[in-house]
């Protein structure tokens, strides 16, 4: 609580070979994630990118004791998280859904729904607040997220998504954690209201020095807010390192396809964009089956016969980070649109 | 705050939105009245139930008796509130053991799941096979005729069902995200019971105890009707029933007062339980649920000048109104736009903007509460606005076609791809069955489905959502349209398989010659497809241009403002420009120039009058009358 808790260092969250196995039906099971390791940093914005089907939000799942682990270990400072569940986690980890609508309780009034962990932590550390105290601090909170003080007697239902979203991030603020994860937090919103959560986000992180692990489809986004990214597909960790280098300078073929493929609001550096993925483009194929292989060999444009049949480890990548191919470094160069605008190619009209 | 209603209501309780229903007073009087009645039968009854009179045997209503009296001569009204006593005693019994026993297993079931869930539904399986009849018997010989415990008896063994359908609306509720929210702000699993589980399944938990109790009196009836309950001359509902059974050929009415309050008392539960489900389910949703019904049909429309221009697709002065429970709004305001053969428009802009509504109003699709209240949809020299509804049916699929943002749903789970699509060939033309299979694999090597003949016998859900897309692009190039409508067509795609999707619509359209309408929110998918923009604000264009012109200069404060609410255009970790505030909804547009608000260049003429549409040049339009400071920015 403001001024009454002892100040909690801030630790790292440290995730090391996780695997997630969901059940389907009675024997077999679905690989979510295959051996993930990554590390947030006391104070720093991760990224964690991928399609649907990647297993990213099956790591916050994990992270959050909201999966079931299959093997590999998640610590939070000095803290085994694998088995703790309910009040027995530590509530410095604190999480925004995706979905506005599902993540606040319809029956409650938005005051009940930010005092509630209040009184919850009250009786759990049997220190006392008084309801004027709480009222005051939701008040703070509503403030510090740009809602008005009137909200504390409203329902959900009179909010749009921006602003239950607002909402959503107060509750996970309350009890002041330290590390937030964000599990597509802006991908239901629109364009001017994806900006606005942003720039709170961002300036929660900034000024409060919070951990941020960002988890989204959007490489746009992800890439405005994080220092780190991490890429998965397929369950798998492609390429890692800081946000710049895979941004700019991606070293996965996969990564590679997945810059390419994000339209660019700008038409010569779409049209650019554009023409160099196709001329990288394979007509669509069907999903090999993961095992020992790499699970991007069908669609990548330069697999070879060792990419079916063994499968890549991460390791340093030849300009930093870590990247998990066995072609690393022996790829074409990538030459980055943004950094080294091409020369204008005539005409921009682009129908017949 | 632009969406929130500005005085701060607080949600009604059920009690108070069932009160506030016809039917719920009338139910909840009925029963509350009848309730107190029972209840102070020795203070209001009129005479002493068991007082026998031979000289007035079945007598019909008078002023001495109300209801008449029974074939001993007794006041038949005083006998059925005495009566009502041991019946209502009887439901509440019952009413509670079922809740004692259901709520707590069902609500924890539900929530916990796992090998205790297992167990109890386990258990619940064996008790639902128990025949209650035969058990209520065997009670009421055990405990010497005892409504109370068969009562009890029947409540418990009637709780497996309420038990099941709490657990069910306790599992939906345990998926809930706030839920989740709350377990990792450290709630224990009880506070998470009774703070979030609980307050949902009231409901369905009032709903069939209403149910229950409705049933609980036909059994008790039922029983005393066969002489199990307390023996007479005690005055139970049921023995009323059974007396005037014996007597119903000398005196017919004698049935009536019994039957009917049972009857009465029974439907009144029933309606009961059904208000409160009604008002339970619109309880969370602003709109407190929508009435289906048409706004004004197009009332007398001025005849719409012949058209002048060559667009394949002209669209002028469309408005459209939907029908609320807060009365008719005005979801668009003269939207105008053109679209020729081979170009691709893209309608821009947030939700709430009409961009959509739009789309659905140019083929003739609009939900049941909606209607165009003005303005035309010429396509291709006919007025669509005005066509009949079999005309915009030949229409549709044939010249125009709509791909949707979920392709999963326009596909029907239960028929393979294959046959779907040859469905729709063989809608188009007469063909035979080997020419509509041929014309269908022809159609999905033109999509770039992998394996045409494997994929056509797979079902919709063997599918991914990229493929899906594909197929529903098949088939809506089986009829060789002039116009594809294109409504978010790869928002709910991955990035890679929406630039794959993109480019198949490029090279679709390169081959076919046909215009696209494609309504998006992607500047991007803009950038990399679009021919022309038409940017929608609160309803109305605000800007309409070729690409180049938009992305070069935008015309409109809007369309600037949007566009740098990009995180692409901020620089990395730094606030991006964002629009504060949000669009205003449909029926709280301000006067003037709808984005006069939340723009950066208003001024106090930006009041004053409806804006009009300024032209900029031949291709270009701004509803702006401060463009040119736009312009003159940097």
């Amino acid at each position: 609580m403001k001024g009454t808790a002892t100040a909690e260092e801030a630790a790292e969250l440290t995730v090391s070979d996780l695997v997630v196995d969901y059940p389907i039906g009675r024997r077999r099971h679905r690989r979510a994630v295959d051996g993930v390791s990554l590390s947030v940093p006391a104070g720093r914005a991760v990224g964690l990118v991928g399609e649907s089907g990647s297993g990213k939000s099956s790591v916050a799942k994990a992270v959050l004791g909201m999966a079931p682990l299959s093997a590999g270990r998640i610590t939070y400072g000095t803290t085994v998280l694998n088995d703790l569940r309910g009040p027995a986690r530590p509530q410095d980890i604190q999480v925004v859904f995706q979905d506005p609508y599902s993540s606040l309780d319809p029956t409650k009034t938005i005051g009940y729904t930010l005092q509630e962990p209040l009184r919850a932590h009250c009786a759990r550390t049997g220190r006392s607040l008084s309801a004027a105290a709480r009222d005051e601090l939701v008040r703070a909170m509503l403030a510090k997220v740009g809602l008005p003080a009137g909200t504390a007697e409203r329902y959900p239902a009179q909010f749009s998504g921006g602003q239950r979203q607002r909402i959503s991030i107060a509750r996970a603020l309350i009890l002041q954690p330290r590390l937030l994860i964000c599990d597509e937090a802006v991908s239901a919103l629109d364009l001017s209201i994806q900006a606005q959560i942003l720039n709170l986000l961002l300036e929660l992180h900034l000024e409060l020095g919070l951990s941020l692990l960002f988890i989204t489809h959007d490489l746009s986004v992800v890439n405005h807010v994080a220092e780190d990214l991490v890429v998965m597909f397929r369950g798998r960790v492609m390429e890692s390192g800081s946000a710049e280098l895979v941004y700019r300078q991606p070293q996965h073929p996969y990564t590679r396809q997945l810059v390419m493929s994000a339209p660019m609001q700008d038409l010569e550096a779409q049209r650019a964009r554009r023409e160099r993925r196709e001329a990288l483009a394979l007509p669509p194929a069907r999903q090999a089956p993961l095992g020992e292989a790499c699970p991007f060999a069908h669609r990548c444009p330069f697999a070879v016969d060792r990419c079916r049949s063994e499968r890549p480890l991460l390791r340093s990548a030849p300009l930093g980070g870590q990247v998990a191919c066995h072609l690393a470094g022996e790829l074409p160069p990538w030459s980055d649109e943004h950094t080294q605008p091409r020369e204008a190619t005539g005409s921009t009209t682009s129908c017949p | 705050m632009t969406t929130a209603t500005d005085v701060p209501v607080r949600r009604r309780g059920v009690l108070r939105a069932v009160l506030a229903t016809a039917r719920g007073r009338i139910t909840a009087g009925f029963l509350l009245l009848l309730f107190a009645c029972c209840l102070l039968a020795p203070v209001i009854a009129p005479a002493d139930p068991l007082h026998q009179n031979l000289q007035e045997i079945l007598r019909t209503p008078s002023g001495a008796h109300w209801l008449g009296t029974d074939s001993l001569g007794r006041d038949v009204l005083s006998r059925l509130l005495y009566g009502g006593r041991s019946s209502i005693v009887g439901i509440l019994e019952g009413v509670a053991a079922q809740l004692v026993v259901a709520v707590p297993l069902g609500v924890a079931t539900g929530y916990l799941g796992g090998r205790f869930d297992r167990f109890v539904m386990r258990l619940a399986d064996i008790v639902m096979s128990v025949p209650v009849i035969v058990i209520l018997l065997a009670i009421l010989a055990i405990f010497d005729h005892s409504i109370a415990a068969a009562m009890i008896t029947l409540g418990v063994l009637g709780a497996s069902g309420m038990m099941r359908i709490i657990r069910g609306t306790a599992m939906t509720v345990r998926q809930e995200l706030y839920v989740s929210a709350a377990e990792l702000l450290g709630l224990s699993r009880t506070q998470i019971i009774f703070r979030h589980i609980l307050p949902r399944c009231r409901g369905v938990i009032i709903v069939q105890t209403s149910l229950f109790a409705a049933l609980a009196i036909g059994i008790q009836t039922g029983l005393t009707f066969l002489g199990l309950g307390p023996p007479p001359p005690a005055a139970t509902w049921g023995g009323m029933v059974n007396e005037a059974a014996t007597t119903l050929s000398t005196q017919p009415w004698l049935l009536a007062p019994s039957g009917g309050l049972i009857a009465l008392t029974v439907l009144a539960l029933g309606v009961l339980g059904d208000t409160v489900r009604d008002v339970t389910a619109q309880n969370h949703t602003s709109s407190g649920g929508l009435r289906v019904k048409p706004a004004r049909r197009r009332p007398d429309v001025a005849q719409a000048p012949v058209p002048e221009g060559t667009a394949l697709l002209s669209v002028r002065d469309l408005s459209v109104s939907f029908l609320t429970p807060r009365g008719e709004v005005e979801v668009l305001t003269g939207v105008g736009f053109d679209l020729d053969a081979g170009q691709t428009l893209g309608l821009v802009g947030e939700s709430g903007s009409g961009k959509s509504v739009t789309a659905r109003a140019v083929l003739g699709l609009l939900e049941a509460n909606g209607a165009v209240t003005g303005g035309s949809v010429i396509f291709d020299g006919r007025d669509l606005t005005r066509a009949t509804r079999r005309q915009l049916a030949a229409l549709r699929g044939t010249r125009i076609a709509l791909i949707s943002q979920e392709p999963m749903v326009a596909l029907d789970p239960s028929f393979r791809i294959g046959s779907q699509l040859s469905e729709i060939v063989r809608s188009h033309a007469r063909l035979s069955r080997e020419a509509a299979r041929r014309r269908v694999l022809e159609l999905m090597e033109m999509v770039e489905l992998p394996d045409p003949e494997e994929m056509a016998k797979r079902y919709p859900f063997q599918i991914s959502g990229g493929m899906a897309q594909r197929v529903a692009i098949a088939a809506a190039l089986a009829g060789s349209p002039d116009l594809l409508i294109a409504d978010e067509p790869t928002t709910a795609l991955d990035v890679t398989v929406q630039a794959d999707v993109l480019a198949l619509l490029r090279r679709l359209q390169r081959e076919t010659g046909m215009a696209v309408l494609l309504v998006t929110h992607d500047w991007g998918v803009v950038a990399d497809i679009c021919t022309h923009v038409a940017v929608m604000y609160a309803g109305q264009v605000v800007e309409q241009a070729p690409v180049e012109q938009v992305f070069g200069a935008p015309a409109h404060p809007y369309t600037a403002a949007l566009m740098a609410s990009s995180p692409e255009k901020a620089p990395r970790r730094t606030p991006i420009d964002a629009i504060a505030g949000a669009v205003p909804p449909p029926g709280a547009h301000p006067d003037g120039c709808r984005f006069r608000d939340r723009c950066a260049l208003s001024a106090a003429e930006c009041a004053d009058d409806d804006i009009p549409l300024v032209r900029l040049n031949e291709e270009r339009v701004s509803r702006c009358i401060r463009t040119e400071l736009l312009q003159a920015q940097p």
